[in-house]
């Protein structure tokens, strides 16, 4: 459990660290690769959704009871 | 080959892919749960067509009003079997049609040009209460 969040989180992190132009290129890049195997969509929503924020995203992990969390995302259009 | 014709769902688009006149035709909203499962068959068809077919010049026309990253994903790869297919020598044109105020779908269009280089663009806006 503790590993999705922190995959999560980095990802996140690296989307808030980007500029607008990055987070194009980031999106482009990888629509073009296979998406894993794990993952029903393409991996891009979090980009799509960063692209389209007009400040960077924010987001919370509240622990809920040993091996759950409730994840928050802000994202300002 | 026999033509595809899929009618749209609430999630799906219309599609409609004629091996004849070597038409293909997206219309309307994607968002489906898996748009990898959606779009598999019809990548297929595209890439056995593509391999069979003396075909010069291809006409695809998107009329999109919205689709999920996902889908944007299967557009990609789609786009990707055309841009090989204009490298080895055919004609493929995209026909990329929207309402004139869906800056989203219009945008989408024009990095899907940017990523396909050897692919014509036509963009084909409307006005909205058309």
């Amino acid at each position: 459990m503790q590993s999705s969040i922190d995959m999560l989180k980095n990802h996140l992190e690296s989307l808030r660290s980007l500029n607008k132009n990055e987070l194009k290129s980031l999106y482009r890049e990888r629509r073009k690769k296979a998406a894993s195997p794990e993952s029903k969509g393409a991996g891009l929503e979090f980009i799509e959704m960063a692209r389209k924020a007009s400040l960077p995203i924010e987001y919370e992990f509240v622990p809920m009871g040993e091996d759950q969390s409730f994840f928050c995302l802000k994202v300002i259009i | 080959m026999v033509p595809i014709i899929l009618e749209k769902t609430k999630s799906t688009p219309h599609v409609l892919i004629n091996s004849e006149n070597a038409k293909l035709e997206f219309k309307g909203e994607s968002f489906p749960e898996n748009a990898a499962k959606f779009y598999a068959p019809l990548l297929y068809w595209i890439r056995e067509y593509l391999e069979s077919k003396d075909t010069k010049i291809i006409t695809i026309d998107m009329e999109m009003t919205y689709f999920n990253s996902s889908t944007s994903k299967a557009f990609m790869n789609m786009l990707e079997l055309f841009e090989q297919a204009a490298q080895d020598g055919k004609d493929v044109v995209v026909n990329w049609r929207c309402r004139e105020d869906n800056e989203t779908i219009l945008e989408a269009g024009e990095e899907f040009m940017e990523d396909s280089p050897s692919l014509t663009f036509n963009f084909i806006t409307y006005e909205a209460d058309e």
